[in-house]
Parts: structure tokens; sequence; C-alpha cells
């Protein structure tokens, strides 16, 4: 069973191949920013060059002006303080030039960068908006919020280093690589025996170290759900006396992990002492062979100085490439993923030629309705040939056992999915023809699950119709009894609602989401009946509340009360997709079918 | 350094205490430490030393006399091993360090862990779960960078710094004064700037936090937002999220970029005065050429470590909110121990609550950073609603083995009553007694193994069924876990499962259904064999026959045990010897079913109009 640690996992660590249409596609995003971008290019071009200048300007300094003066002596010391002088002030000048272009390199970066990733973020975010539920149904909520979060965040590194980075890197290799091959070949082609191995344990790393990375947060993540089971419940932990052997426990977990960090770990710690070696390496070499080489007179001792500093500036660049290209990788997979959801086509969306819906009666009628989920095996219609007819105003009642189709109906009512047959008219018109808005702001589903959002009561009560002022919300609330308890709340209206309302009982959400759908004034009203019984006190302030909304609307209820079912004007028996019972409530008993079964059952 | 204005409130540890605090975790293994540290001087040395080779090879080779007697070959040989020796050195010191940076993390989450499952009821209600599991999980994480800081590269850029400068001075006076000039301001620059950054980084991650929850919540309730036609205000709100983030980001980033870049050039500009000075001393034969090389080595060597003090304050910065964060956890608002060892012999089982008083804010708990005082609410300025006894003056007994249910509309404190029993809550007035006895007086661990609950909703753990049922007594053997499992008429269903009572369930195994999970609940309170037995009744509907097996296997549990039960459903109601009414924190009523439902008007209109039928 796919756990979410287990689903972060897998999407952290996945990698995809750089493919170019990817890399074009999301450095799509930096357009709007083209200008900055190509700045930012030049500003890098320019920059690199500013460092590599520095070790000329040693070299330049030691065998231009310091050794001809040691050799001569006395007389051209003038001479040679004036260009030990000028040397100074130059490398000053460049510092300067260098401070001011990575100021302006690094805010250009990161405007761009973040400009991107946020303009996608954006993206996403609009996209999920016009999603259907079949989406939402086969896909792990977790990984819906991952596009728009994680993954976005994954492609920093490469949307705001990656071209600027890659671009200094190759500039300061190749000039390196100029400037070493201008001074000695020899001596540059004896230096370059550690690049072989350099570039192979590079990449060897990377491979390894990812795997090694893996292993650990597997085993980190067993810690952390360890850790956050023990807070969720803590109080039966407390009420159980267990926190000794918990602890014993938990230290024993903790034991292990320490083991396979340092086990995989190891990697790491192998490949930087390599890195060292070759790069000291390399450096032996420059003293040795420069050294005999400067014997010869073949190179200054200026540029064998300069030698060892520019190869100090030659290692950095293949890590960082490295890096970079580790980073190309799992960018390009989150980038994979989130261009995958964008190119997901809504399967329920508007008609070219919709228009929106008048304000409706209430009438419903479904005809010969077929319907099955993307997810329901081929063979099988979760409803199949739903067929009746609602006057305005009227309640129907939806009974039947679970997955018997009840909350088909009202998702197909409320056009969350689409029929694969038959129509769906209200007052007469196809809603499929019509606009998705338009019938959503006319029909007010109040679902089981209260789902509210952070932010005050009123917010929330005002949710479904924002421009509502205070004044109706209040008055609406007021009609359903309602407001007195909402009063009760810690700050009344005012109070702030905590994430998915966990400061509130089961109760004061049920009626703040029935007052919700009051302010937003539906003509067509779809009650999932909540399963979960509160204290008689508030109970009775709900159904109070329903009935006061049921009035003048048109209202289906999946109802699991017999005080409802009875009040319903139409009770519809499900069973398998298919209507098998139809009437009122005392038709049904009186005819002694599957609902009189049932009854039966309630009343014992 | 400026004095900087206390940036949380004051029952916060101050940033440098609670970096102190985590550290002292350090000193947990002095061995491996010191070790440590001391393989990373011998590796610095290596590195300090090996300029030397070069500048005196420079000073040598440049005077073609001097060149032709040098040994080339034995330098180039004492280079090579000094590197070679240094990749040794290197490949030890790794894991070592690693192990004891993760081990000293490992005693901190499990500090974290014990003191988080210590901590009373109360700091628990006040404090949000998720916040709670990202402390443990997330800052404790960022710690882990801070161990490693403190253990790897504080040590290597003090030693670096310091070795570098007696080098310089060595070589020369005046150039040491230079390297000093460049460097000191340098480092304070640093440290100001990335202080001076900390507060704008945070913001910057708020605001992206904010930006995350708009997507949770959007996403989590899209049913609600598709219902209501809401996309396109919801993409507003995530607009307008999405703005603040990136100014929030713009401003950082000017900051940062006008003064981080500044104090690399300060140092910088230690070269070319070295250049200068140095070139001077050269040409003036004060100083040998190889000297001023090695000189020119040593400050661009260096220049690494200067940008790692960028990085350390960075990390400095992030871990010390997040020391802030655990500290506070591992701090305070531990549950009362009362120091009194346990009672005699096992209890009877009368309680008796005398004047009890209870009131949540008394109770002390985490700060919530983003809950800001309620405002008035609209269309209501002068509410009078003061805070609010959840309990006032209670006094009612239980005598052993008696039943008694408490009823009262929501928010009467019926569940906070329950919870003043084991002492999860400690009463603000008043006392409780058990067996004549002020429960303070008791060892909490002590008395807790003579009470089990029932909570209202049952939390189960990622174990097996059997694990979940012997979770109050572990040492139980499988028949024991059995027989519970049979008296709460759950080893039916138990059976039906793929692996049994080997089968794991909770949040990351099988789930079960309310009606299952009620009655493992009570097979795990069985196992315990209680005295008294607390009773949260659950609320979820099931269907009647489950119904009807909760209520034997209720029956099982409260049988010859003195019982409370918070009571929603007159099936509850009926079994209770006697029946205690709640409104808003006071007794407005006591008596037996009947008697309550001819005399008293709140206990009518609660079950009156309940006849069987409903939910039954």
């Amino acid at each position: 069973m796919a756990t979410h640690d287990d689903i972060a996992l897998d999407e952290e660590f996945a990698q995809a191949p750089m493919k170019g249409s990817v890399f074009r596609r999301l450095f799509a995003y930096t357009r709007p920013h083209r200008r900055l971008f190509m700045a930012n290019l030049f500003l890098t071009v320019l920059a690199t060059a500013s460092t590599l200048l520095g070790p000329k300007l040693v070299q330049v300094g030691i065998d231009r002006y310091l050794e001809p003066a040691l050799i001569a002596g006395g007389e051209s010391s003038e001479a040679a303080l004036r260009g030990v002088g000028l040397v100074s002030a130059i490398y000053l000048i460049n510092l300067l030039v260098g401070w001011g272009l990575s100021v302006w390199q690094v805010r250009s970066s990161i405007t761009i960068g973040q400009g991107a990733m946020n303009d996608l973020r954006l993206a996403v975010f609009e996209h999920i908006q016009r999603l259907s539920l079949n989406y939402f149904d086969r896909t792990h909520q977790g990984r819906i919020i991952a596009r728009a979060d994680s993954d976005v965040d994954a492609l920093d590194r490469v949307l705001t280093w990656g071209a600027s980075q890659a671009l200094s890197s190759l500039i300061t290799l190749v000039g390196v690589v100029i400037v070493l091959v201008r001074y000695d070949l020899r001596l540059f082609l004896a230096v370059g025996v550690v690049l072989p191995p350099l570039v192979g344990l590079t990449l060897w790393f990377h491979h390894r170290g990812r795997e090694a990375h893996r292993r650990l947060r597997g085993t980190q993540s067993r810690i952390t759900a360890a850790m956050a089971e023990n807070i969720t419940g803590v109080r039966v932990v407390q009420a159980f006396v267990r926190e000794d052997e918990n602890l014993r426990r938990f230290e024993h977990l903790q034991g292990e992990f320490t083991d396979r960090w340092v086990a995989s770990a190891r990697v790491f710690h192998t490949y930087m002492p390599f890195v060292n070696l070759l790069a000291g390496g390399a450096t032996a070499v420059v003293l040795g062979y420069g050294g005999w080489r400067v014997m010869e007179g073949v190179l200054t001792v200026g540029q064998l100085a300069a030698f060892v500093l520019y190869l100090g500036l030659f290692f950095g660049p293949i890590q960082i490439m490295g890096d970079l290209y580790n980073a190309a990788l799992s960018a390009a997979a989150s980038a994979e993923r989130i261009f995958g959801l964008l190119d997901t086509e809504p399967q329920v969306r508007d008609r070219p030629q919709a228009v929106d819906l008048e304000r409706l009666e209430g009438g419903v009628v479904f005809e010969r309705v077929r319907f099955r989920y993307d997810t329901t095996p081929k063979e099988v219609w979760v409803l199949d040939g739903i067929d009746f007819e609602v006057q305005p105003g009227r309640m129907v009642a939806l009974v039947g056992p679970t997955g018997s189709g009840k909350t088909s109906i009202i998702s197909l009512l409320a056009r969350f999915y689409e029929p694969q047959d038959g129509r769906i008219l209200v007052d007469g018109h196809d809603t499929a023809l019509h606009t998705l808005g338009s019938l959503h702001r006319q029909i007010g589903i109040v679902t089981q699950e209260s789902f509210l959002f952070t932010g005050t009561v009123l917010e929330n009560l005002k949710f479904g119709r924002p421009e509502a002022s205070d004044a109706e919300v209040i008055e609406a609330a007021r009609r359903l009894g309602t407001h007195e308890i909402i009063e009760r709340l810690p700050g009344g209206y005012a109070t702030e609602v905590r994430e998915r309302g966990g400061n509130l009982s089961a109760g004061e959400r049920q009626l703040i989401t029935i007052t919700r759908a009051m302010v937003a004034d539906p003509r067509i009203l779809i009650l999932d009946e909540a399963t979960s019984a509160v204290d008689p006190g508030i109970e009775r302030v709900i159904q109070q509340a329903l009935s006061t909304l049921f009035q003048r609307r048109t209202s289906f209820v999946i109802a699991h009360r017999l005080s409802t079912v009875r009040h319903a004007d139409l009770i519809l028996v499900l069973d398998h997709g298919r209507i098998v019972e139809r009437g009122t409530h005392d038709q049904l008993v009186a005819a002694g079918g599957v609902y009189a079964g049932l009854h039966a059952e309630f009343v014992r | 350094m400026p004095p900087q204005p206390p940036a949380t409130s004051p029952d916060v540890p101050s940033a440098p205490r609670a970096l102190w605090t985590v550290l002292t975790f350090l000193g947990r293994r002095p061995g491996w430490v010191a070790l440590s540290i001391s393989l990373l001087l011998v590796n610095i040395g290596i590195e300090l030393a090996l300029p030397q080779f070069l500048g005196n090879a420079i000073t040598r080779l440049q005077d073609p006399t001097a060149a032709r007697e040098f040994p080339l070959a034995w330098s180039v040989a004492l280079f090579s091993g000094l590197v070679l020796l240094r990749t040794l050195v290197g490949l030890v010191l790794g894991p070592i360090r690693n192990r004891t940076a993760i081990t000293t993390l490992g005693d901190l989450r499990a500090a974290v862990y014990d003191s988080l499952q210590r901590k009373s009821f109360a700091w628990h209600d006040n404090a949000r779960t998720g916040e709670l599991i990202s402390r443990a999980v997330t800052d404790v994480g960022r710690l882990q960078e801070l161990l490693f800081v403190c253990l790897l590269f504080s040590v290597d850029v003090i030693a670096g710094l310091a070795g570098t400068l007696v080098l310089v001075f060595l070589v020369s006076m005046p150039l040491g004064w230079i390297a000093l000039g460049s460097m000191l301001p340098t480092v304070l620059a640093m440290g100001y700037f990335a202080v001076r950054l900390q507060p704008r980084w945070r913001r910057v991650h708020d605001r992206h936090g904010a930006m995350s929850t708009v997507i949770q919540e959007n996403i989590a309730g899209v049913r609600v937002v598709k219902a209501f036609a809401r996309e396109s205000a919801e993409i507003e709100k995530f607009r307008g999220r999405r703005e603040e983030f990136l100014r929030e980001v713009a401003e950082t980033v000017n900051y940062w970029a006008a003064r981080v870049p500044f104090a690399q050039f300060l140092f910088g500009l230690g070269l070319p005065l070295v250049l200068w000075v140095g070139g001077q001393q050269v040409v003036r034969g004060e100083i040998p050429l190889g000297d001023l090389v090695k000189v020119v080595f040593y400050l661009l060597g260096l220049g690494g470590r200067i940008g790692i003090i960028g990085q350390i304050t960075n990390i400095l910065q992030n871990a010390s909110s997040a020391a802030q964060r655990i500290c506070e956890i591992l701090q305070d608002g531990r549950a009362a121990d009362s120091g009194r060892p346990s009672g005699s012999g096992p209890l009877r089982g009368a309680i008796r609550l005398e004047e009890v008083g209870f009131d949540y804010t008394s109770n002390p708990s985490l700060r919530v950073e983003s809950e800001k005082p309620a405002a008035p609410p609209p269309g209501r300025p002068e509410s009078p609603r003061g805070q609010v006894m959840a309990l006032e003056a209670v006094s009612f007994e239980v005598g052993p083995g008696e039943t008694v249910a408490i009823v009262g509309p929501t928010g009467a404190g019926k569940t906070t009553l329950l919870s003043l029993v084991p002492g999860f809550h400690t009463p603000s007035r008043g006392r409780l007694l058990i067996d004549g006895v002020d429960v303070r007086e008791f060892d909490p661990a002590w008395l807790r193994r003579s009470v089990a609950i029932v909570f209202q909703e049952t939390f189960l753990f990622s174990a097996s069924v059997a694990d979940n049922i012997a979770f109050g007594r572990p040492q139980a053997t499988r028949e024991e876990v059995e027989r519970a499992a049979r008296a709460a008429r759950a080893d039916g269903f138990i059976r039906e499962l793929a692996e049994g009572y080997d089968t794991v369930i909770g949040e990351r195994g099988v789930s079960l259904s309310g009606g299952q999970r009620q009655r493992l609940a009570i097979a795990r309170a069985l196992l315990v064999d209680p005295t008294i037995v607390l009773l949260d009744d659950a609320t979820s509907a099931v269907d009647p026959r489950t119904e009807h097996e909760i209520q034997d296997a209720l029956g099982e549990l409260c049988r010859g045990r003195t019982t409370l039960v918070v009571a929603h459903r007159l099936a509850t109601v009926r079994r209770a010897d006697r029946i205690v009414v709640l409104d808003r924190g006071r007794v407005v009523g006591l008596g037996t079913h009947e008697v309550l439902l001819r005399t008293h008007e709140l206990y009518r209109s609660l079950f009156g109009g309940q006849t069987g039928e409903e939910g039954h």
C-alpha cells in the first residue's frame, strides 16, 4: 500500500532524461523576462571574465616588474615600484567591477527564476481550477498539491541559476584551458592527466550519491511517521501510560537510522577526499614538472604561480556542472509532471456555444441516464438507466445501500461529471449545453464532511456569495436559527477558523455549512446528510435549520435518518445503479417492498 | 553588533540560549567530538603547509644560481606525501564526523519525542497537531545542519583564519596587518548582514507558506470550490498571495544583493593591497618573491572560507529559529509530576468532585504565532462575552462500581470533566478526590494504570491489531488479547481480516469502520482491567446490528467498574445509575433518567424527543 511518504519519496528521486522539448517549454516561462535574461547572461560573461583576470594580473606583476627588478638589482627599482602600483590599481578596479557585476547578476537571476517559477505555479493553480472531479478522483491529493508546490520548488536551481552557472562554468573552463595552453602546452597536458578520473569520479558520485540518499530518505520517513503518530495519538499514549515503552522503541529505530545514515553517507565521504587528492596531485605535477620547465627557461616563475592559481579555478566548475546536471535531471522529472497536469484536459467543460442558465424554478428531469466513473470497470454501470422528474420546490430523498448510486446522481445533477448516455434537464434545459458557472451558482451543496477554509466564520459564510453584506449573512443565520450558536463561538462571526475547521465541533461545522448554503441562496439544494450524530441539542438546531433551508427550493437529500425520509415528496430507492422503488413514505411502506424492509430495520 | 530587538515573546528562549541548549547535546559524546575536531585540525594544518612548498620553490627558481642547488624532487615528494596524508585523514574523518552529528541529532530527536509525549493534555489542546509535527520533524532536521556546522565549518573557518593570519604575520608584519585589516571587517559585516537578513528570509518563508496553504485548501476542498462556482475567486486569492510572495522576495533580494557582495568586496581589497605593499617589499629586497606568492595563495585560499561565513550565519539563522521552537517544546508544559510515588493498594474507585472549577486559559501552551485576538464580531459590537470557565463549582460523587452519565449541550464541559479524573487537566479551583485522595497527590502514571479511557474518536496506531489491543499492556499474551477482543465483540471481524490479529491497521495500514474501531478501543480498555472507566460515547452512526454489538461490549466493559460516561444516546443514558446534567460548565440537574425526564426541562429537551427510533 503506497503511503503518502512513499509517494513523496518516489517523486523526489525521480529523474527524467533531459529532453529538449521539456526544457524549451520550461524556459519559455522566462520569456516575460527575456531582456533581463539576456542581460543576465551578458553580466555573467563579464563577471566570469573579471574572475579570470585576477591570476593573470599576479603573473604580469611578477614577470614584468618584480622578477626584472630582482635580477637587475637597484637601478630599475623605480620603474618596478610604479609597475607594481599600476598592477595593484588595475586589480582594485577589477575588484570594483566584479562587485557591481555580481550584485546585478544575483538580482536578475533571482528575479527571473522566481518570476518564472511563480508564473508556472499560477498556471498550475489556474488549471487545477478548471479540471473536473474525475481528475481528483483518480489522483492522490498529495500529488496534486505537489504539482503546484514542491515540483515547482524543485525547478528553483535550474530556472534561477541553471543558465548563468552553466555559462559561467563553461567560460571558466575554456578560459583557463586557453590561458594554461598558452603558458605551456606540455605542462597543461601533464596536468590534464587528472581530468578523466575527475570527471569519472564526479559522475560516479552523482549516480551513487543519489541512490544512497534515496535509501536514507526511506528510513527517515519511518522516523517521521513514528514521531507524527505519537503526537497525534498522544492522548492515548498518556491514557495507557505507554511513554517509557514508546521512547524505548523510538530510540531503537533511531539507532538503526544512524547506522544506515553513516553507511549511505560513505559515498560522499569518499568523493571529497579523492577530489582533493586529484587537485593536490595536479598541483604536485605543476610544482615538479613546472619547476623543471622553469629551470629549463620555458616557463617564467610568474606563470608557474598563475598556473597554480588557475588550477584552483578549474575544479570548481567541474563539480558545479556535475551538480547542475543532476539538478537538471530532477527538474526534468518535475517539469514533466507539471506539464502532464497542464496538458490534462478537463473532462467537463463549457461547450463552445454554451449560454448561461436563467434564474431557475428548480424543475429537474433525468432522462435514461447511464454513467460510470473513469475508475469503474468497463462492464459495470454505476447508474444504469435513471429516469425521474421532480417538480420545482419538491424534496427528493435518495435511499439505498452504499454504492447504489446516490452520490453519483447528485454529482451528475451538479455536473461534476457528465453521463455517458441520457440527459439531465433543469427547467427543461439540458445542463450540458449551458455554462457550468451559471449552474453551480444556483445549486447549493451541503456535504457530510463540512469543509471550511481558514479565515473567519463570516468569510466562510460568504463563500458562495462574496458580495453579500454582513447584515444579509446575519439575517440568513437568524432565519435558520443558527445565529445564536455562531454568536456563542469564541469570536462570534469573527472567529478564525483553523485548518479544516479544527477548532470547531462537528456540529458547529455542519451549522456553518448549512448557513453558507443559505447565504448563497441556491434554487436547487443538495444535502448529503451527515452520519455522525452530534449532541441532541445541536442536532435539533440542525434539523430546524435544514427545514428552513429546504423551503421553496428543490432539494435532493441522501438520507440517513428516518425523519428526513418521511417528509420527502418523493423517495427514490436505489440498488446497483437502478431505481427499484419510487413513491412517498406511506406508499412505499404500504407496498411492502425493499423500502418497507429498510424501515423495519430503522424502527427496531 | 547593535542590540537586537526581541523578535519574539518573552517566554520564548532567546536565540543564543536556544542554540546553546542544542549544542549541549554534543557534550554527550565528548570523545567523538574531540576526535572529529583533532582530525579536522590535522587536515587544516596540511592544507596550510602546502603553499609553503610552492612559495619556497618560486623563491629558489626565480634566482638561476639558487635554482641549480634546489632539491626539486624532494620538495615534490614531500608535497605529494602531504596530499596523500590529507586524503587518508579525510577518508577517516568523514564517517566519524557524520556519526557524531547524526547520533547527537538522534539524541535531540528522542528528547523532543519524549518531551512531547509527556506534555499535559491542556498543552496539546492548545497546540495544533500539524504544527507540532512540523516542529518535531522539520525543525529537528534543520538542526542537523547546525550540528554539522558546529562540528566542521566553524572549526574550519576559525582555525583556517587564525592559522593563515599567523603564517602571513611570519612572512611580514605589514602584510599581516593588511590581512587582519581586510579579514576583520569582512567577518563582522558578513555576520551583521546575515543577522539583519534573517527576519526578511523568515517573511519570505511565511509568504511561501501562505501560498502553499491556499493550494492545499483549494485542492482538499475542491468539491466545495466547484459547488459554489468559486474557481475564479480562488485564482484571484492565489494571485494575491503570489504577488505578496514575489514582492517580499524582491525586497529581500535587493537588500541581500546590496550588502553581502559588499562584504566580499571588502575582503577582496586585501589582495591589491598585498600586491602593492608586498611588491614594494620584494623590490626593496625585504622579503623574497616566493613569500609574496605564499601570501597571495593564502589570501585567495581564504576566499572560500569567507564565503562559508555567509553560509554559517545563514545556517545559524535558520537553525536559531528552529532551535527556539524546539526548546520551547523541550522546556515547558510538562505534565505535572507530583513526586508522590504511588498509592498503596489497588483503588476502590470512589470519585468525588468538590466545587471543581476549570479554565482553559490557566493552562500554558505553545505560542501560536498566527493567532490574532478575535476582533469584535460584525453587527454585534459590544458583546459581553467574557472568558469562560469551562467548569464552575461542579460537585458530585460516584460510588465504587456505579455508572454515572454526563449529559448536556455542546460546550457544556462534559469531555473536560472526564479529563480531570486521570489528571490530564488539573482543576483550577476545588478538588477532585479518588478514594478520598486529591488526584494531584497521586503519581499520574500509577493512577492512569487503574483508569481506562474510551475516547470519542478512536485513535489506532500503525501496528498490528494485537499490538493495538495490547497497547496499555504490551506484555499481554495472545490469549489475553483474544479474550479481551471476544469480550469487546471484536473477535469476529478481526478474524475476517486478511491476517487476523497480525493485520497492520492505522494510518499506514488497513482502515476499519467507525464501529470496528470503537470495539478495538473497548478491547484495549478491557485488557488493562481498570478500576475506573471513562467513556466518551462515540457519535458516528452505525448500522443497527453493530450498534447492538457495541452496546454489549460497553456493558462488558462497565460491569463492576466505576464508570463515568459522556452520553449522547438514549441507550447509553438508560444504562446509567444516575445522570448529571451539565450546562455551561455548571451542574444543573442530578438524578435518574425517569426522575429527570419528569422534572428537568433541559434534560427533557435533550432526551425527551428521542424516541428509540432515530439512529438505532
